[in-house]
């Protein structure tokens, strides 16, 4: 129920944002769509997993550097390896895809032999490995990163320039991924996933192999996060490391608990939640980030069920 | 030769370094299992405090004491406020706590100090150099930072083998409820074991700011790497923490000086230099992957709860 509305809000929001004159807010709202899209995979591992990742930013950082190598090498007339570039979505995004499903079974595979704070700070240490092999890469300009202005953003037959055109884009993408992502914790999969979070010495003594299950996941929702860092390179045309700071990660894991844990919608609220704080405080400071550090902090010791348990009073909190 | 141990000893400053980092996250972690990514954030506010307490009196002595007071009292009002809260939450709640702690701490240091990086000099006798191996000048205060090290690490020695508290330390590591039900305030040992960590951290963000450019966020990457040396060396190891930092210290400063020149064997400079320096730069992070495929509770570290 709160999924549909959450959806429908979104699916109007561009309308209502050049209603009241503010057309310049569509960006926010892709932006919303994108990093919601990214809180929800990463709520799959935390909040249905019950595995605290804080790197997810390296796989968001993955997506980016793969859609943005190929705009750059399309735009440079250059090749990667030996491959061409495209600035083509539908080359580039299931490209980014498929390499932070590569990265995350790398990754998932090594930090899942710990529990615990380990695999919180092994998966840290990762993203911040990432973060530095891609500050290395001087040919997309470093630390500085590279801007590719030049690029358009064809989807397929589709002109996606105009940023209305694009939101709806990103919109489709997370709507299939909203209805995939909940049949999936829905089916037997899922099940067995909060079996293996719950307690997983039952679920290894029923016979499940509790490492496959919790790697799948991992792979599942490191492949969705760097999709969305695609999306994101799409949308600001500006590859650098940011995307794969390891504070990113922790941004995403506040998502995922504003909006509510284990409850999938609640990243995208999370999301919207960050942004339009941002949106307004930034006016008021710059350090704006000082005060979503002061209402994490209420939200954990005041209402660890996030912003969808308190409009929703109910769930609850599983990890 | 001499670029080998002028780099070994390079390599032994950032591992003691890292220990002073290290040490008292591992000890917090191991009596009451709480992970704080805030830890960076005292290294941070050590450095800074120096930077401004040094730029006043332009005394580093006074620098270097203010700096690490001003870390050790940051650590007991944050464990006070807030770090006692989060002992029977899970780790996800104290890892979101403590990143808040980050965002405020970081933004914090940019409305006090402005975003133009400060920095802090070393004390005057550190221009100088000594001979530590035949014609081969090195840096006195780099020297200074390895003894500092050194003397951490007996310091930490003699405080958790050798004293009671150490006693209840160690005990507490494996056996907590058993500790406070023979009497002891584990409360009050884990308070004063955080601001003896906090005290640690602070010392070491002095010490390493000379070579830094002391902006908002100076702790992160050093907090990150503190993370690596734990998993490395095993939770709640001293031992494990004074190992895996070395190892790391050597490890990262040898890579970056010999890995570039080593690719230029088969392949072209440029080439070379890049891939080097990527591969170099992910260096401790295999040895981190070695550890987690060969024992995956660290070198020291108790078996996996």
């Amino acid at each position: 129920m709160l999924t549909a509305v959450v959806l429908a809000s979104l699916a109007v929001a561009p309308a209502w944002v050049q209603a009241v004159d503010r057309a310049y807010l569509v960006t926010m709202l892709t932006r919303i769509v994108i990093f919601g899209l990214a809180a929800m995979s990463l709520d799959l591992v935390v909040g249905y997993g019950g595995m605290v990742s804080l790197g997810h930013a390296a796989f968001f950082g993955a997506g980016a550097y793969t859609a943005g190598a190929l705009t750059y090498h399309s735009l440079d007339g250059s090749t990667l390896l030996g491959v061409p570039g495209t600035q083509q979505a539908l080359v580039t995004w299931p490209a980014a895809a498929v390499l932070g499903a590569l990265l995350g079974a790398m990754i998932g595979g090594l930090c899942l032999r710990t529990t615990g704070v380990y695999f919180i700070m092994a998966t840290l240490a990762f993203n911040q490995m990432v973060y530095f092999l891609f500050n290395a890469l001087e040919v997309y300009g470093g630390d500085d990163g590279v801007g590719l202005f030049a690029a358009g953003r064809s989807i397929g037959p589709l002109d996606a320039s105009d940023d209305v055109t694009y939101f709806y884009v990103c919109f489709a993408v997370l709507a299939a991924f909203v209805v995939v992502l909940n049949l999936m914790v829905r089916s037997p999969f899922g099940r067995v996933l909060r079996g293996c979070r719950d307690n997983p010495a039952r679920m290894a003594a029923l016979g499940f192999h509790t490492y496959r299950y919790r790697l799948v996941a991992f792979i599942i929702s490191a492949s969705i996060s760097s999709l969305a860092g695609a999306m994101a390179v799409t949308e600001s045309q500006f590859l650098s490391p940011s995307f794969a700071e390891w504070t990113e990660s922790g941004e995403l894991l506040v998502m995922v608990i504003l909006g509510g844990l284990g409850s999938l919608v609640g990243g995208i609220v999370g999301a919207a939640a960050l942004f339009v704080l941002e949106e307004f405080a930034i006016d008021i400071t710059d350090n704006w980030q000082f005060f979503v550090g002061v209402g994490l902090l209420a939200v954990v010791l005041a209402a660890p069920r996030g912003l969808t348990g308190l409009v929703l009073g109910r769930g609850r909190r599983n990890v | 030769m001499h670029l080998f141990v002028e780099q070994t000893l390079n390599g032994f400053q950032l591992g003691f370094t890292l220990l002073m980092i290290s040490a008292g996250l591992t000890l917090i972690f191991g009596i009451m299992n709480i992970i704080n990514l805030a830890h960076g954030s005292l290294f941070m506010v050590g450095a800074f405090v120096a930077a401004g307490v040094g730029a006043r009196t332009g005394n580093y002595a006074v620098a270097l004491l203010a700096g690490t007071a001003a870390a050790a009292v940051a650590g007991l009002v944050l464990e006070f406020v807030l770090i006692r809260r989060l002992y029977h939450r899970d780790h996800l709640d104290q890892v979101l706590a403590t990143f808040a702690i980050v965002l405020i701490s970081n933004e914090a240091v940019q409305m006090i100090w402005g975003t133009r990086p400060a920095s802090v000099s070393a004390p005057a006798f550190a221009d100088r150099t000594v001979t530590v191996f035949p014609s081969l000048p090195y840096p006195v205060y780099r020297l200074a930072i390895i003894a500092a090290g050194i003397a951490a690490v007996v310091f930490l020695h003699l405080l958790v083998d050798r004293t009671r508290v150490g006693m209840w330390i160690r005990a507490g590591t494996t056996h907590r409820e058993l500790l406070g039900a023979f009497g002891v305030n584990v409360r009050l040992l884990f308070t004063v074991v955080f601001a003896i960590g906090a005290a640690l951290a602070g010392f070491a963000g002095v010490v390493a700011a000379p070579f830094l450019s002391v902006e908002s966020g100076v702790g992160d990457n050093f907090l990150i790497l503190s993370f690596v040396v734990i998993v490395v060396g095993g939770i709640g190891s001293l031992k494990g923490a004074v190992y895996g930092s070395l190892a790391l210290g050597l490890v990262d400063t040898w890579a970056r000086t010999y890995l570039p020149d080593l690719f230029k064997n088969f392949l072209d400079a440029s080439t070379a230099s890049t891939v080097g320096a990527s591969v170099a730069s992910a260096s401790i992070y295999l040895v981190m992957v070695v550890v987690l495929v060969m024992k995956p509770s660290g070198l020291f570290g108790l078996s996996d709860d």
